[in-house]
């Protein structure tokens, strides 16, 4: 990233941090400007409504262009070449409009236009480059081409956040990374030792003052997905069905697949031992991460265990584990709340200058969207049979 | 995630006397993740508890109505939303008009739990006792005006937003995945209904603010409001010849008129669902006119136009005083 880039960047953590301040009750508004003033930003940036317009209406623009060009050209869909040139030209395009609108030129940060340019621009050389490959590999082979994929996306990622600083590449380059190791003997145990080897000093770089802020969130993108493969890849569902197998290329979908009593067990294990090492992890590092990563594996597994075993009726399960969800959240806020100045080694269930307005309405239509009862239109006959039909109204519904 | 920029940062705001050194520790061991709060964390828990419970209920009365006695049922229901909203009266700050931080974590989440018993339970002992009769939706309605009133006095948004979703459904349109009813059950009385309801609550979420009755609850009315009004005359869209081309034409004036309104006044996600909604019915009405090739052609400009208007937009906004 250019070094002006990275000062605009560091600048703006600085406002967004006082603009959390300010909303939290710590600063007063004069405070706030003043320091928006000290830090000021040389970027043309937008807020989140219009950063996500400008990102889906790029996105739009792009694929119909796309459409147009094969239109225009009349090139065949099926005919890999062409399609790959399209892909050259429109993929060339969109990275260069990237560039150009991060420049000093137009200074373009965190806008949307330039990050969807970049991604999709990115995608299309990457589909460009193998739509060729597979037009010119011998006998219809798709192990090469697969390869070279999987080699672009992990070093192109690796490229682009060294360059762009795009968050979401280290997602992107992780998987790469994964799928690349699938296709290795054992991939499978490669996955786990990634996923904690990796995750580990990926974890310790995001911490680094060197890296630009959004590199290091690049960081903490990637160690999430590698961590997430790593749990994949101990999992006994994805054991039964070879997923790690599939994605390397070594077993196709729906083949029937002997596990060894052995090998399961060391999953079943595995899946009970991977939330309580995350969990430990968390609180001795003290990462946010860490601790949603655990809490979702913990989750992961007490569902998998209920698909595998089932301990109770189904609605003895949910209601018992949602008591059970409620009664550790209390007792979690109690243990902090009673700590020295409510918090214990460095945890606390008090308000640290975060937006409670937006929390507020994104669980507004969060209860909308998950809780609001079915309608019932005057003329539609009444639901409930007693033969176990749906069960509508107040949000209670029968199916889940 | 740790800040280094923003731990540099806090030493020399204190010097220039910007921040007090009282606040600065904490805003410090903050940018060095010293200390992290878990509130959001522990509301992600007991949202997903009332998720699972309320799924629970659901499912224990669906699959154990022959087994279990009616009064059974509607008892032990009955109990779990006298537990949680006897939780909620005691630990409750005194009513206001005005907003009331939570004086508990938990406080807003047993109390949509309890509502959402309560609702439960006041739906099977209608379907087991046929109270309404025929008029058996109107249940719908009473749970509607009980969250509200629940929302009202303990100051919650979600239970609000649960209570006009409440009254929406008991005209027959269901907003829980906004739209799909709509779409499926594509009928101009289902379609008129969802924007009489948009329509209310827009103008609900006016009256709040111009009342000073709870007018913090105002965006959730206005944002439900507008959607439901959009989405509705978004199904019309689909209709054959000149019906669809008038859909397209009214979604357009809407559109263009709430994303005019809402730039001025700043209300952001207004402003999107109505340039989202401007552009769908501006596309209705261009894309009967071309080829495919064409068609191409018209998405790629009209979505760099807007590309460009949207940059001239946010630079205007920001040149204002």
């Amino acid at each position: 990233m250019n070094p002006q880039l990275v000062a605009a960047e560091r600048r703006f953590e600085v406002r967004r941090a006082a603009e959390r301040w300010h909303e939290a009750g710590a600063i007063p508004p004069e405070v706030r400007d003043r320091i928006n003033a000290a830090y000021a930003d040389d970027r043309f940036r937008v807020g989140p409504v219009f950063r996500t317009l400008l990102f889906f209406f790029t996105l739009i623009a792009s694929w119909a262009l796309f459409g147009f060009f094969l239109t225009v050209t009349n090139f065949a869909f099926e005919n890999a070449q062409e399609i790959g040139t399209v892909c050259l030209l429109l993929g060339g395009l969109l990275l260069g409009l990237g560039e150009l609108l991060r420049s000093q030129r137009f200074r373009f940060a965190r806008a949307g236009v330039e990050e969807a340019g970049t991604l999709l621009g990115f995608a299309w050389l990457v589909a460009a480059v193998c739509y060729w490959i597979s037009a010119n590999a011998p006998d219809g082979s798709r192990s090469f081409p697969v390869w070279t994929f999987l080699v672009l996306l992990t070093a192109g990622s690796g490229f682009l956040i060294w360059r762009t600083g795009l968050p979401v590449l280290g997602a992107l380059g992780a998987c790469g990374a994964l799928g690349l190791l699938a296709r290795l003997p054992a991939g499978r145990a490669l996955w786990v030792l990634a996923g904690f080897a990796l995750g580990a000093w990926l974890l310790r770089l995001a911490a680094s003052p060197q890296l630009a802020p959004s590199q290091r969130r690049a960081g903490l993108f990637a160690v999430a997905t590698l961590l997430t493969g790593a749990y994949v890849a101990i999992h006994l569902g994805s054991l039964d069905v070879g997923l790690v197998e599939i994605l390397g290329g070594r077993a196709t979908l729906g083949t029937q697949r002997t596990v060894s009593p052995l090998g399961r067990q060391v999953s079943i294990v595995a899946m009970a031992l991977y939330p309580l090492a995350i969990l430990a992890w968390a609180f001795g590092r003290r990462h946010r991460l860490l601790l949603w990563l655990g809490l979702g594996s913990a989750i992961a597994s007490l569902v998998t265990l209920r698909v595998y075993v089932q301990l109770a009726p189904l609605w003895v399960v949910l209601t018992v584990s949602g008591a059970l969800l409620i009664a550790l959240a209390l007792a979690a806020r109690r243990y902090l709340h009673h700590g020295l100045d409510h918090e214990r080694r460095g945890w606390t269930a008090e308000p640290l200058f975060e937006s409670e307005q937006a929390r507020a309405l994104l669980e507004a239509a969060l209860s909308v969207t998950t809780l609001a009862p079915e309608a019932r239109p005057p003329d539609a006959p009444k639901p409930f049979e007693g033969q176990g039909g749906d069960f509508g109204g107040g949000g209670a519904s029968g199916t889940f | 995630m740790t800040s280094p920029e923003v731990a540099d940062a806090v030493p020399r705001l204190v010097e220039a006397g910007e921040i007090q050194p009282g606040q600065a520790e904490l805003l410090l061991r903050d940018a060095r993740a010293e200390v992290i709060s878990v509130r959001g964390e522990l509301r992600a828990l007991l949202y997903l508890g009332v998720l699972l419970v309320t799924a629970g209920v659901g499912w224990l009365v669906k699959e154990n109505l022959d087994r279990i006695g009616p009064l059974g049922i509607a008892l032990g229901i009955g109990l779990g939303a006298g537990f949680c909203l006897g939780w909620v009266l005691r630990r409750a700050e005194p009513f206001s008009w005005g907003p009331v931080g939570p004086p508990h974590l938990a406080l807003d989440y047993l109390l949509l739990l309890g509502v959402l018993l309560a609702a439960a339970d006041l739906g099977y002992i209608e379907w087991k006792f046929t109270t309404l009769g025929e008029a058996w939706p109107w249940h719908l309605l009473i749970v509607a005006l009980g969250a509200g009133f629940a929302a009202f006095r303990f100051d919650s948004k979600m239970v609000f937003s649960l209570a006009l979703s409440s009254f929406a459904a008991w005209r027959g349109v269901s907003v829980s995945v906004i739209g799909s009813q709509l779409f499926a059950r594509n009928t101009p009385l289902l379609r008129w209904n969802s924007v009489a309801c948009g329509l209310l609550f827009v103008g609900l979420g006016a009256w709040l603010v111009r009342s000073g009755r709870k007018p913090h609850f105002e965006p959730v009315a206005v944002h439900l409001g507008w959607l439901l009004i959009l989405v509705a005359i978004a199904t019309g869209l689909g209709a054959d010849g000149s019906l669809g081309q008038w859909y397209g034409l009214l979604l357009l004036t809407v559109g263009s008129a709430l994303a005019f309104f809402a730039f001025r006044r700043q209300r952001f996600p207004l402003f999107a669902f109505g340039v989202l909604g401007a552009y769908a019915g501006l596309s209705r009405l261009a894309i009967e006119l071309f080829r495919e090739g064409l068609g191409c052609f018209w998405f790629a400009a009209t979505s760099i136009a807007l590309i460009v208007l949207l940059i001239v937009a946010q630079r205007q906004l920001k040149k204002a005083p």
